[in-house]
């Protein structure tokens, strides 16, 4: 898998954790949509979104995993570092729950129902919050301290 | 009715892509102005005297010390301070540490000069012995760089230590490293694995930020593992074994909060 890197990247975790950000929110906004317009389509598109950014969810989970390890930390970081694989693991057992929530709705058709659906959007929102916060700290571990921007 | 709807829905989005692109320059605005006052912290270390040659440039907010000092270690979070010895080896330890096992006779302090540096060696005689700074602390990290000439046993670096019974540690042995804590005498150990025996002057370094615990040579993770946090205590050295090693120098960085 290292061969596949390019040369200047420290390991794979920040290929990946940009897929679970972007599905997710477009997930969301798909939900919201689907509110007004109502249409099949977007229904399943939200679904199918929910699913690989949980799937990326898991990916940026155990590169992370890996990835605090063979970065070199600078101690004033490491409660950022902390911090940011705290939440790492909230949002990958958020989105994983969430999702197997979301399968069994749709496989019963119970995400049709109106109201059903404002509380999916909200709860999928809340997990827009927290991958943020994760993003945020992940940010803030680079940006800051410089953590992974040498190999 | 159609159209209303899809102008709603545009009107969403559109705001919705605002929203996420302020929050995104908000951000940019904060990282940039926390990169300022950091230049500024670095600038502030740069204009700050070197001192007598025993003085080191550590870290953006580091300060050295040397030894004899008293409370050197009174530290404010993000603070980092590098402890060297000076003087008398004996007056060095009593003056800086306090044992809380063992004694000043189980380790024969002596201060010398090695390769233009001052450093404490200290000669065990196999009774464990541990000493620590006066002050006590909560998140933080540590490095001792050391070096073994004869000694074998068990090097530990100790933090929120209490007492013989309650403490936490990495531990050196050979080529074997743990990571654990001691709690009312009973030893956990949190992850444990071999590393590269680097030649010379040996990094050890131990950071405990919250429920994360790290143990590296130099700056490769050798050991992590996670448990509860411990109440604030000690932070120093743990000699369990014989023969003599050299300290050069001790490092130590209170974590900052978020």
């Amino acid at each position: 898998m290292e061969a596949l890197l390019p040369e200047w990247a420290p390991n794979i975790h920040p290929m990946i954790i940009h897929f679970p950000i972007v599905l997710w929110i477009i997930a969301v906004l798909a939900d919201l949509v689907w509110l007004f317009l109502q249409k099949n389509w977007l229904r399943n598109m939200a679904v199918a979104l929910y699913v690989l950014g949980a799937l990326g969810a898991l990916g940026a989970y155990l590169s992370g995993t890996q990835a605090i390890d063979l970065v070199s930390v600078p101690m004033q970081a490491e409660l950022t570092a902390g911090n940011h694989s705290d939440w790492g693991s909230y949002t990958f057992y958020f989105f994983t729950a969430y999702v197997a929530i979301r399968l069994f709705f749709f496989w019963k058709q119970w995400d049709k129902k109106k109201w059903l659906a404002i509380v999916l959007v909200i709860t999928g929102m809340v997990g827009i919050g927290i991958v943020a916060q994760t993003a945020d700290l992940g940010a803030k571990l680079v940006y800051k301290y410089g953590v992974g921007t040498q190999k | 009715m159609k159209h209303l709807k899809l102008i709603f829905c545009s009107t969403i989005l559109v705001t919705s892509a605002y929203m996420l692109s302020s929050c995104s320059q908000k951000n940019n605005e904060q990282a940039k102005s926390e990169g300022q006052e950091q230049s500024q912290m670095m600038k502030g270390n740069e204009d700050h005297p070197k001192g007598n040659g025993e003085h080191e440039h550590v870290g953006t907010s580091g300060e050295q010390q040397t030894a004899g000092q008293g409370e050197m270690m009174d530290m404010k979070k993000g603070g980092n301070k590098t402890w060297t010895p000076g003087g008398n080896g004996a007056e060095l330890i009593k003056s800086d540490f306090h044992f809380i096992t063992g004694s000043i006779g189980n380790i024969y302090p002596e201060v010398k000069k090695v390769e233009g540096s001052r450093v404490l060696e200290l000669k065990a005689d196999g009774t464990p012995a541990a000493f620590v700074f006066h002050s006590q602390y909560g998140n933080v990290g540590l490095i001792a760089t050391l070096k073994k000439l004869d000694f074998k046993g068990t090097i530990k670096l100790i933090h929120h230590a209490k007492d013989l019974d309650n403490f936490e540690f990495v531990a050196v042995s050979e080529n074997n490293m743990k990571l654990g804590r001691v709690v009312n005498g009973n030893e956990k150990i949190f992850d444990e694995s071999k590393f590269d025996v680097p030649t010379g002057w040996m990094p050890l370094k131990v950071t405990a930020a919250g429920t994360h615990y790290k143990g590296y040579i130099g700056s490769k993770t050798i050991t992590h593992g996670h448990d509860d946090t411990m109440d604030d205590g000690f932070i120093g050295l743990m000699l369990d074994g014989k023969g003599t090693i050299q300290v050069k120098s001790i490092e130590v960085a209170v974590l900052e909060d978020e």
